[in-house]
Order: structure tokens, then sequence, then C-alpha cells
């Protein structure tokens, strides 16, 4: 007994890593804004504060990656009314019209891409990507992407672009491992 | 204001520069094809998460406007704008005509309201818009007497508030405005009433307006009712009531609308007007009154309108 006590104490944790990759685009250039997850045995927990500001007539961030279950406020600090809504896919909503200094929330709830859509202004548009996973992030406008504390192992690599470019791909994450995605218009 | 990012952790910079540009085309029975209608520009440089400044100009066929340039100091309770200010009254404005089914604005907000006094008049000046609790008061003074390129006021001359609430899912919005005597007439006061609900694919706007004044007086409304089409987002169908009456003559017309988008930067308006009462546009247009830009003979019959819009933000 004590023996196996001693043995899973002293059992090596897996070795938790700082992943870095670029994601590109089908042309070659890189996938500025691009939403890359790790789908593994971990599931992810949702946020304790997550927000898509409105200014300017423009959703802010313009891509965010949210764990399930996050609840998302949705500020209005533009000098214009804003009516967020999204029709399809992951999440349908309507966040009825609403001037600055007010805020609304939702909470997704489900894996998936939301497009979100401002009813007043055509122009604007978002997109949040629902993942379950705690290892996830958004490329820089470079398409360079970094996720912190990932454990070695074996996941599937997920890339997302808002030019409807995807990548699915099974990848074994060890130390020194460098995540270089090409994604593509699929049919699926 | 820190904006959180709930994906990377990422800040993003609130200084930028936006530049949007929105090009319109309309095609009426009166025109041979399309026709180039306007031009409309806006730059904005933010500095910060308070300071911005904005020029933006109206390019027509025949005229060319100094839209709203302004510098904005803002934070969470209030913004402040000086410089050339549009009108505080409801929510007309030359940049909606990109966002609505409509392709012109109301007669009410076109023409003049009071003596030669419209609501598409310019304000030099300064106006702070106050906000607690979805409930909006707004303040504005100036000059309204502006040539169509005139940055600075000469003198102050007219005074406009405005009160937004919040009523269920609408905004209602009370509006004054004290006009002093001058190039305008004899001067007065115009009070307008707005309602605005949207929700689930239906939009509802009106707006009433009158005035007093012991020149000439005029009063209208406008009624607009959209609705975004299930499973095809980028088309809304809607109707326009609207009234316009100076001294004893009234125009009632009716307006059918369609618009379709089919990328964010391009957007088609189709309409359909017609009127069971023509009088005070008849009148005075046979005295040689000039519609207002924005019409651009879109009040009767059919007319297709083209607008492009691209934006650049740094």
């Amino acid at each position: 007994m004590i023996a196996l006590a001693l043995t899973l104490a002293l059992a090596p944790t897996p070795q938790a890593i700082d992943v870095e990759g670029q994601v590109k685009l089908a042309n070659g250039r890189p996938g500025g804004l691009a939403a890359v997850w790790l789908e593994g045995n971990a599931k992810g927990k949702p946020l304790a504060k997550a927000m898509i500001d409105q200014r300017d007539r423009t959703f802010i961030p313009h891509v965010a990656v949210v764990p399930v279950g996050t609840r998302v406020d949705f500020p209005n600090n533009d000098t214009v009314m804003h009516n967020v809504f999204a029709d399809y896919n992951a999440k349908i909503l309507d966040l009825k019209a609403y001037g600055r200094g007010a805020s609304r929330n939702v909470v997704f709830d489900k894996e998936g891409l939301v497009v979100l859509q401002c009813n007043m202004h055509s122009e604007m548009g978002a997109f949040i990507m629902v993942v379950d996973t705690p290892y996830y992030a958004v490329a820089d406008k470079n398409g360079r992407f970094m996720i912190k504390d990932v454990p070695a192992g074996k996941y599937v690599v997920h890339g997302w672009h808002e030019s409807k470019q995807t990548s699915k791909e099974d990848r074994i994450i060890s130390a020194g491992s460098t995540l270089n995605l090409s994604l593509a218009r699929r049919r699926n | 204001m820190t904006v959180q990012v709930s994906a990377a952790e990422e800040k993003y910079p609130l200084r930028s520069v936006d530049l949007i540009t929105e090009i319109y085309f309309i095609a009426t029975p009166q025109f041979r094809g399309l026709v180039h209608r306007g031009d409309w520009f806006e730059i904005k440089a933010r500095v910060d998460d308070n300071w911005s400044a904005t020029i933006t100009n109206f390019q027509l066929r025949d005229r060319n406007l100094l839209d709203e340039t302004y510098l904005q100091y803002e934070n969470t309770a209030s913004v402040t704008k000086a410089g050339r200010l549009r009108s505080i009254f409801g929510f007309g404005k030359w940049t909606d005509l990109f966002y609505n089914v409509m392709s012109r604005n109301p007669m009410i907000r076109s023409l003049p309201v009071l003596d030669q006094y419209s609501l598409l008049n310019f304000t030099s000046g300064g106006e702070t818009h106050f906000y607690r609790d979805g409930w909006e008061l707004a303040l504005q003074v100036g000059d309204s007497q502006l040539s169509d390129r005139q940055f600075l006021p000469g003198r102050a001359n007219a005074i406009q508030a405005r009160l937004q609430a919040p009523i269920g899912d609408g905004q209602l919005g009370l509006n004054v405005a004290k006009v002093d005597k001058g190039t305008f007439g004899p001067g007065g006061e115009v009070f307008g009433l707005d309602f605005r609900r949207i929700a689930k694919r239906v939009q509802l706007r009106a707006e009433v307006l009158g005035s007093r004044g012991s020149g000439l007086t005029s009063k209208g409304y406008y009624a607009d009712l959209t609705y975004r089409l299930p499973g095809n987002h980028r088309t809304q169908v809607g109707v326009r009531l609207e009234e316009y009456a100076m001294g004893v003559t009234s125009t009632r017309l009716m307006t059918a609308g369609m618009r379709y988008v089919p990328i964010p930067q391009l957007a088609f308006t189709l309409n359909y007007g017609w009127t069971p009462k023509f009088g005070v546009l008849e009148q005075k247009a046979q005295s040689g009154y000039a519609p207002p830009p924005g019409y651009g003979g879109t009040l009767l019959g059919w007319s297709l309108q083209t607008m492009l819009a691209f934006r650049f933000k740094t």
C-alpha cells in the first residue's frame, strides 16, 4: 500500500506547455483573428467575466472564443443605439434595441459558432466561437497565437477563420511543439 | 474604460482612424438608368477612450455640404460634442439612409418646420448627452443659420433639448427647440415626440412634429414599420405613412419599400410611393421651391437606390 502511494505521488504529472503557432489561409496569407482550440479530455470552465463592447459602430473584439457556459456582456458604449442579434448556428438571440450606458448579457451554453449582427447597422459583425475546452486562442493579425499551459498529449486541433476556412486535425502536443495550421474551405 | 476580451485576453487599442464612405445611385422613372445621387464620407480619429474628432462631408450632384464635424469627449455617463452638429431631434440622419428601407428622409424632417428652419439645418455650437439607466438627456445650443461650408458660429440663435426614456422594449423621445427671430423668420418653438421599438424582426419608429410662432408654422408625422424576413436576415420590407402640413395645405404619402443587403458593403432599396393628398409640395414646386437634398425625385412612383459603403479602420 505504501509503495503504491509513493508510486502515485512520485509519478510525473503531464508537462504544461505553452503552444505557439501560426494560422495560414489557403492563399498562403496569415489567418489574422483566426480561432484556434485544442479538443482533448479536459473540459472548459465558463469565464468569470467576458464582454463584447459596441463602439463606433463596431463590435470589440471582432472574434472571441469562450468556453461553454460563459456569460458574455454586451454593453453599448456607442453614441447610437444597437440591436445585437444572431439568427442561426450555436445561439439564436435578439437583445432588442438599447442605447449608451445600457448592457445585456447572454449565456452561451452550446458549442459552435455564433454570428453576431446589429439589426440597425448592417456593416456590424462579430463572431463568437463557443468551445468545450480550456485551451484556445485568437490569432493576432499575423495569424500568430499562443495557448498557455497545455498538458502534453493528444489533441484534435481546430482552426476557424471568418472567411469560412477551417481545419481539423489530430496532433500530439509535446515540449517544443509548434502548431502551424493551414486552413481551407471545406464543404462540411 | 477597459475592454475585456473574452478570448486571448488581449487589449484592443482604442486609438484608431476610421474612414467610411458611402456612394449613392438612384433610378426613378424620370431618369434613364442609375443616376449618381451623392457621396458621403466620414473620417473619425479616436485618440483614446475619451477623445475623438470627426469630419464628414456630403457631395451631392450640385451641392457640397460640410456634414457633422466636431470634437468629442465621452465618458461612461456623458458625451459632449463641439463643432458643426446635426439636430438632436429624433433619429433622422443622413447616414440613416444607408440603413433604412426608405431611400429618403421623411418630409417633416426635411422640409421647413418653422419659417425656413428645418431639422436638416446644422448647428455650430455644442451639445451634451447625459445617460443613466437607459434614459438620455441631450442639450444643444448654437448657430443654426449656417452656410453649406460654415463651421464657426456667428451667434447663438437656437437651443434644442431632448429627453429619451425607455418604455418597455421601446424608446420614447420628447424634443423641443427654441429658434430666435432672424433670417429664418419671426422665430418660435418646435416640438417633437418620437417612439422607436426594434425587436424580433419588427421595427417601428414614428415621430410627430409641430411648431408655434408668428410666422410660418408646420406640423407633420411619419411612421415606419419594417420587418426583417425570417431565414433571410439580409432582406427587410416596410411601409411608411407620412404627412406634412404647412398653412392650409398638406401632403400625405405612403411608401412601400424593400431593402436587400447582399454584402455589408452593398445595399439596395426599392421604393414605391403614392399619395391620396398632394398639396404643399406641388405649390412649392410651382413657386420655384427646390426640394431639399435627399429627395432626388423619389417621392412618387418607383425608385431603386443602390448604395455602396466602404470602411477602412486602422
